[in-house]
C-alpha cells in the first residue's frame, strides 16, 4: 500500500479557511454565552440597587425597632421582624433534627432497594409540592385537625415540613463527601454503625450540615404562602423591644406577609416603607445565604483529605 | 438489647441517652394518638363505633404507661437502685435529675452489664423513623388536602364543568359556578412564557459555566445564581408590582403593567437558577473521556458541546427544564401580585390573568370553613398537587434513566 499523504510542516500549522471559520464561531459562541450568563447578574444587582435606592429615606435602626403605626401606613417593622424570627426558629427546631436524621438514614443505613427509591422520590416530591398546597395542608392538618388553631406553632410546623428537603439534600451532600475509607477504618476498630456516624462521619461533615441548616433558615424566612393561613396575621400589636412579645400558641406578623399586605392591601402607605421592608427581607435572606457560602468555602480550604 | 426489650422488659439496664430518646419517642405518639381519638369522638356519630373507638386510646395509654415504667425501671437499675425507687416520680425536679442526668454505675452491677451502648437501638430506630418521614409527609399532604375537599368532590361538584368551563363565579348569589379552565390556562400560559425566557438563558448559562469558564469565574457565577435563587417570591412579586409594572407601561404603552408578561418574567427569573444548577449537573455527569475523544478528533469547544455533550446529556437537560416548569406552576406570591388578578382566558402576553395558585391564596382567607367554595379551593389544591407530582415524577424517571445508562 502506497498511500503517501504529504503533510509538510508548513501546511500543517497554517490556518486553513475551515480552521479560521471554526475559530470565529467558537469566539462568537463564547461571547454570546458569556453575555447570557452575565445577564443574570444584572437583575440581581438592579433589584438590590433599586430597592436600596427607594428605601434609603426610611432605612434606620428606628425603622427596624419601631412598630407599624397608623394602620400600617407609617412606622417601622418591629412586630413583623420579630414574628419572622419566631417562625424561623421554631420551624428550625423541628426540621433540623428530622432533616439531619433523615439524611443520615438515607446515606448511612438505607440499602439499595425499592423502599429507598420510594423514600428518595418522596423527598424530591416534597421539594416540588407548591407552597400554597403546603398552606392547604397546614390548614387541614395543623390548624384544624390537630386543633392548634392559627398560631405560630401551626405556621412553623408547615414551614418545617416545607423546608425539610433543603436540609435533607445538603446534609446528604455533606455526608457523601466523607470518604468511605474513614468509615471502614472505624468499623475495623470494632466501632458500631452509630459510633462511626457519631464520632467520624458527623464531625467530618458538620460544616456541610450547618450550611444546609443555614439555607433552611433563609428559605423559611422568605416564604409567604404557607404561613398566610396557618398563623401569620395582617396586624398584631406587640410591645416594642421585647424579644418575648409573642406566644407560640398565638398568631404573629411576618416580614414577608407584611410586605405583601402593605404593597397590595393598604392604600396610601408612606412611600419608602414597602421598599424598606423589602430591603430588610432581601438583606437578611441574602446575608444568611452569604454566611452559608462563606462557610462552604472555608470548609473546602480546610478539607483534610 | 433489641427495641422490643427496651420498650417492654423490666430486666437489664439502659443509659441516660436511651431514657431521653424513649421520652422523645413516646411523647409524639401520645400527642398524635390523643389528637386522632379526640377528632374521632367529635366526628363519629354512630354509638357502636364510639364504644369500640374508646378501646383504642385506653389500650394505647396502658401500653405507654407500661413502656414508661419499663424504661424508667431499667434506668433505675442502671443507677443500681431497685424498682421501688419509681416513687421518685412524685418529686418532679429531682426525678428528672436522677433519671435524665445522673450517670449509671460503671461496669457490671447486680442488674446486668454496663449500659454504655444500650442507646444505639433507640437512636437507630429514631433515625429510621426520620428517614421515612418524607414518605409520611407526602402522603399526609395529599390526605389532609383531599380530606378537606373530598365532601364536595364526590358530592355535588360537576367535574367536567370544573375542568372545562371558564366561568369562575364562586361568590355569585344566584348561580355559583366553579369552572377553572381560565385559571388552568392562566397557569400554563404564564409558565410557558416563563419557560420561553428561562430555558435559553438557563441552558446557555449552564453550558457556559460548565464548559467555557475558568474555575474562578465559575465559582463567582454559581454564587450569584445561588443568591438569585434565594430571593423570596414575595419580593419578586413586589418587584413585579413596582419596577416591572412601570417598565411594561413605558415600553409597551399598556394601560396597566400587571400582565402575563410581567408574571412570566418574574417566574423566569425565579426558575433560571434551578434550570442552571440541574443542567450543569447533567453536563458534569457526561464522562470526560467523551470530551477528550472529541477534542482529539480536532473538534472545537463549541463543536464538543453541540455534537457530543448536548446529545449525551439531553435527558438531564430535559429534567432541568421540567423541574423549572414545576417550580413555575407552583409559584404563588409572585404571580398573585404581578399578573393583574383577573379571571380571563389569556389572549396574549399583555392580557391580565389569574393562576390556580393565586386563586387559592387570594380567596382562602375570605371563605367560611366547610363551604362549597372553601372545598373547591382544596380541590384546586389537589389538582395542583397532582400536576406537580406528575411533572416531578417524570423528571425523576428521566434522571434515573441517565444513571442507568
Amino acid at each position: 500500500m502506497n498511500t503517501d499523504i504529504q503533510v509538510s510542516p508548513e501546511t500543517m500549522f497554517t490556518e486553513t479557511e475551515i480552521d479560521r471559520q471554526k475559530r470565529r464561531i467558537e469566539n462568537v459562541v463564547r461571547i454570546f454565552l458569556l453575555l447570557m450568563t452575565s445577564l443574570m447578574i444584572i437583575p440581581l444587582l438592579l433589584i438590590i440597587g433599586y430597592l436600596l435606592y427607594k428605601a434609603l429615606p426610611v432605612l434606620s435602626l428606628e425603622f427596624l425597632f419601631a412598630n407599624p403605626k397608623d394602620n400600617m401606613r407609617a412606622g417601622g417593622i418591629w412586630a413583623p421582624f420579630l414574628g419572622t424570627i419566631y417562625l424561623v426558629v421554631v420551624s428550625l427546631l423541628v426540621s433540623a433534627p428530622i432533616g439531619v436524621f433523615a439524611a443520615v438514614y438515607l446515606n448511612e443505613y438505607a440499602r439499595e432497594s425499592w423502599f429507598t427509591r420510594i423514600t428518595n422520590l418522596a423527598v424530591v416530591n416534597l421539594a416540588g409540592v407548591p407552597s400554597i398546597v403546603h398552606a392547604l395542608f397546614g390548614v387541614g392538618a395543623f390548624v384544624l385537625f390537630a386543633g392548634l388553631g392559627e398560631s405560630i406553632l401551626a405556621a412553623s410546623l408547615t414551614l418545617a415540613i416545607m423546608t425539610l428537603p433543603v436540609i435533607i439534600a445538603s446534609t446528604t451532600e455533606a455526608l457523601k463527601a466523607v470518604p468511605m475509607s474513614f468509615r471502614e477504618a472505624c468499623w475495623n476498630l470494632g466501632a458500631t454503625r452509630w459510633q462511626t456516624i457519631r464520632r467520624i462521619v458527623i464531625p467530618n461533615s458538620i460544616s456541610g450540615i450547618l450550611t444546609g441548616v443555614i439555607l433552611q433558615v433563609s428559605r423559611a424566612a422568605g416564604e409567604t404562602a404557607p404561613i398566610m393561613f396557618t398563623g401569620a396575621v395582617f396586624y398584631k400589636a406587640i410591645a416594642e423591644g421585647n424579644l418575648f412579645a409573642y406566644n407560640i400558641t398565638e398568631q404573629c406578623m411576618a416580614l414577608s406577609l407584611h410586605l405583601f399586605t402593605i404593597s397590595t392591601q393598604v392604600p396610601d402607605v408612606t412611600e419608602g416603607i414597602p421598599y424598606g421592608t423589602a430591603v430588610v427581607l432581601v438583606g437578611s435572606v441574602l446575608l444568611v445565604n452569604a454566611a452559608a457560602i462563606v462557610l462552604r468555602i472555608y470548609v473546602r480550604t480546610r478539607k483534610k483529605w | 438489647m433489641n427495641f422490643i426489650h427496651i420498650c417492654f422488659s423490666f430486666k437489664g439496664r439502659i443509659n441516660r441517652t436511651t431514657w431521653w430518646m424513649m421520652q422523645l419517642l413516646t411523647l409524639p405518639i401520645l400527642l398524635i394518638a390523643s389528637v386522632i381519638t379526640y377528632n374521632a369522638y367529635t366526628a363519629l356519630a354512630m354509638p357502636i363505633l364510639i364504644t369500640s373507638v374508646y378501646l383504642i386510646p385506653i389500650a394505647l395509654i396502658l401500653a405507654l404507661i407500661w413502656v414508661s415504667l419499663a424504661v424508667t425501671t431499667k434506668r433505675l437499675h442502671d443507677r443500681d437502685k431497685q424498682a421501688w425507687w419509681l416513687l421518685i416520680y412524685f418529686i418532679p425536679v429531682i426525678a428528672l435529675f436522677e433519671l435524665g442526668f445522673m450517670k449509671g454505675t460503671r461496669g457490671n452491677n447486680r442488674f446486668g452489664p454496663d449500659s454504655e451502648t444500650s442507646s444505639e437501638t433507640v437512636i437507630e430506630m429514631l433515625i429510621r423513623l426520620c428517614g421515612v418521614s418524607a414518605i409520611v409527609f407526602v402522603f399526609g399532604i395529599f390526605f389532609f388536602v383531599f380530606r378537606e375537599g373530598a365532601g364536595f368532590l364526590f358530592g355535588g361538584l360537576n367535574l367536567g364543568q370544573f375542568l372545562t368551563s371558564p366561568e369562575w363565579y364562586p361568590t355569585s348569589l344566584s348561580n355559583k359556578r366553579y369552572g377553572t379552565l381560565a385559571l388552568i390556562l392562566g397557569t400554563f400560559s404564564v409558565t410557558a412564557l416563563a419557560m420561553c425566557i428561562a430555558v435559553p438563558f438557563g441552558l446557555g448559562a449552564a453550558i457556559f459555566v460548565s464548559e467555557f469558564c475558568s474555575p474562578k469565574l465559575r465559582e463567582t457565577f454559581k454564587v450569584i445564581i445561588e443568591l438569585l435563587a434565594a430571593i423570596p417570591s414575595v419580593v419578586w412579586g413586589f418587584i413585579g408590582l413596582t419596577l416591572m409594572n412601570q417598565l411594561i407601561i413605558a415600553v409597551f404603552n399598556a394601560p396597566i403593567g400587571l400582565t402575563m408578561l410581567n408574571g412570566g418574567i418574574m417566574l423566569a427569573l425565579m426558575s433560571v437558577p434551578i434550570i442552571v444548577s440541574i443542567a450543569e449537573d447533567a453536563l458534569k455527569a457526561v464522562p470526560d473521556s467523551y470530551r477528550e475523544a472529541a477534542e482529539a478528533l480536532g473538534a472545537t469547544r463549541w463543536q464538543v458541546v453541540y455534537r457530543v455533550l448536548l446529545p449525551a446529556a439531553k435527558n438531564g437537560l430535559l429534567a432541568a427544564v421540567l423541574l423549572g416548569a414545576a417550580r413555575s406552576i407552583g409559584e404563588t406570591m409572585a404571580v398573585l401580585m404581578a399578573t393583574g388578578h383577573s379571571v380571563n382566558i389569556p389572549s396574549g402576553p399583555l392580557s391580565w390573568i389569574r393562576t390556580l395558585t393565586a386563586t387559592i391564596a387570594a380567596e382562602l382567607g375570605e371563605v367560611a370553613r366547610g363551604d362549597e367554595h372553601y372545598q373547591v379551593l382544596f380541590i384546586i389544591g389537589i389538582l395542583l398537587f397532582t400536576i406537580t407530582f406528575i411533572v416531578n415524577l417524570i423528571a425523576d424517571l428521566v434522571i434515573k434513566g441517565i444513571r442507568q445508562q
